[in-house]
């Protein structure tokens, strides 16, 4: 029997009186790819920031690996990319190599090896063994991505946790990016979970959709997705058949 | 006068020991506070620093034992305030630095008014440090230098990205803390060496200097602390040479050098392009 890795049990969440979240209810088992998809507003950075343990529900709760998210120990099971990378001040004298360094710290804390071969070997499956010594702020957009992604990686985490991560990337860098992830997943067992608007392009690569829109409209396999009513009601039955030819 | 004999006197020994280690932690704490937009807190802290002073003068007491609890708590203030009461930091800090200069004013009338003693606070006075503020100056400063030794790769964390520090399992708010209280005990040891007006430029100064040239977090911290450094022994020997006071001095190298590595980065920049 599959591992859960995360588990929603009437999950609520609301910031003062606006509800953001509304009784979710689903499981996520070890192995799987998930795309996250929904309109914007339809809480999938909070549902995100609820499984990192980083905002507490209203009601319900958020289980990872069988903890409650706020209280999990094993951060080191754990690799995040936040939807934003210009967060950070660009004038921060970081190169790339401190930045993911940052990913290890988890792993060090946990007293678990955190040598440097786990970076050697991220800096080369991103292809960017040439910009490790390399301040953040003089990369352009694509390199720092790169470089936010081999954080999130370099541990190598069970869940992978990634908010919107190919927006920045070229064509062939995001194509290599996806076929990395894939190979984690069938290779590793990583469990994916990847907040996108391309919800044609997810097709390709997860195993499962979660649609959300403040509450959870569809869970299940992409295939099921085409051929429910939400697909038709949500995008048209013009887009319905462009973005499910697309799969198939 | 040669260097050695200028080295050989007990009050230059004194104020070289003492003043090396505090601009080394100035310089490291610096850098950590400016990039994550708390340049201010040296300010604000050092003027709580001031209540502190007079406070120990209206009990009678030895102004570092009474002002180094005081600031601590003022700072774990301003870190409440901010996160409990919703105020922004800047303002947070404004509250409690304008309380504390106002306590300040209030004791210093009540103790008689402003006195030598209380002058040589607010302008410093590196060259009369004794033997038991050196002794102190030695221990706060080596602890401070190991907690941020101990903590590094969870401080650089919480710096660059506060959110991905707290995904990582760092406990951020215990760490905030800790780093509050160093920054509490620095800025009154920095009191002594260049007096409750200029503490803040010895927090600020290394490091925006640093950031001029730095190639990476720890380089920054690296090179702050030798332009803090470089400062204060400059700044010591000049103001023994020339009779002038060794806090303006200090804080005065520390401008000259930021000006002279703004000024190598643009031509640098000019060449490059």
């Amino acid at each position: 029997m599959p591992v859960t890795v995360v588990e929603a049990k009437d999950l609520c969440v609301s910031y003062g009186t606006v509800p953001v979240l509304s009784d979710l209810r689903f499981s996520i088992s070890e192995g799987d790819y998930i795309g996250l998809v929904g309109p914007n507003g339809s809480g999938k950075s909070t549902l995100i920031k609820c499984m990192l343990g980083l905002i507490r529900p209203s009601k319900g709760s958020v289980l990872l690996f069988g903890d409650e998210a706020s209280a999990m120990r094993q951060r080191e099971r754990i690799g995040y990319l936040p939807q934003r990378i210009d967060f950070f001040n660009p004038r921060f004298p970081s190169t790339v190599a401190e930045i993911i360094s940052q990913g290890l710290v988890a792993n060090r804390r946990a007293g678990k090896n955190s040598d440097k071969e786990r970076t050697e070997r991220v800096l080369q499956r991103l292809d960017i063994t040439g910009i490790r010594n390399r301040l953040i702020g003089d990369l352009s957009g694509g390199q720092q991505q790169r470089a936010f992604i081999a954080r999130a990686l370099v541990h190598e985490p069970d869940f992978l946790i990634l908010d919107e991560p190919a927006g920045a990337l070229d064509p062939e860098t995001r194509e290599n990016f996806f076929t990395l992830l894939r190979d984690l997943n069938e290779k590793q067992k990583t469990t994916i979970i990847l907040v996108t608007h391309d919800i044609g392009g997810i097709g390709e690569y997860a195993s499962k959709l979660l649609y959300l829109d403040k509450k959870v409209i569809f869970f299940g396999g992409f295939d099921d997705f085409c051929r429910s009513e939400h697909m038709a009601k949500l995008f048209g039955s013009a887009s319905q058949h462009i973005i499910c030819h697309k799969h198939h | 006068m040669g260097i050695l004999e200028f080295l050989s006197y007990g009050f230059i020994q004194r104020a070289l020991v003492a003043g090396s280690l505090v601009a080394a932690i100035c310089a490291v704490l610096g850098v950590i506070l400016v990039l994550r937009r708390l340049s201010l807190i040296g300010d604000g802290l050092s003027h709580v620093t001031f209540g502190g002073v007079a406070l120990a003068m209206v009990l009678n007491l030895y102004p570092l034992a009474v002002s180094i609890p005081v600031v601590v708590l003022s700072s774990l203030g301003i870190l409440r305030l901010t996160e409990k009461a919703g105020i922004y930091g800047d303002a947070a800090i404004g509250v409690v630095s304008s309380v504390g200069i106002a306590c300040g004013i209030v004791l210093a009338s009540v103790a008689g008014g402003f006195n030598v003693d209380l002058f040589s606070y607010l302008f410093g006075n590196i060259l009369s440090i004794s033997m038991t503020e050196v002794v102190t100056a030695v221990i706060i400063s080596l602890s401070v230098l190991a907690a941020v030794y101990v903590y590094f790769d969870e401080i650089y964390s919480i710096t660059f990205d506060e959110e991905f520090a707290r995904a990582s399992g760092i406990p951020v708010d215990r760490i905030n803390t800790v780093l509050m209280v160093l920054t509490a005990v620095t800025v009154v040891l920095a009191m002594k060496v260049v007096g409750i007006m200029l503490t803040s430029a010895l927090l600020v100064l290394p490091a925006v200097t640093a950031f001029q040239n730095a190639r990476g977090f720890r380089n920054a911290m690296l090179l702050a602390s030798i332009s803090s450094l470089t400062s204060l022994v400059v700044g010591v020997l000049l103001s023994f040479a020339l009779n002038l006071p060794a806090g303006a001095s200090i804080v005065l190298i520390n401008f000259f050098i930021f000006a002279c590595s703004f000024l190598l980065r643009r031509m640098a920049r000019g060449t490059a392009s």
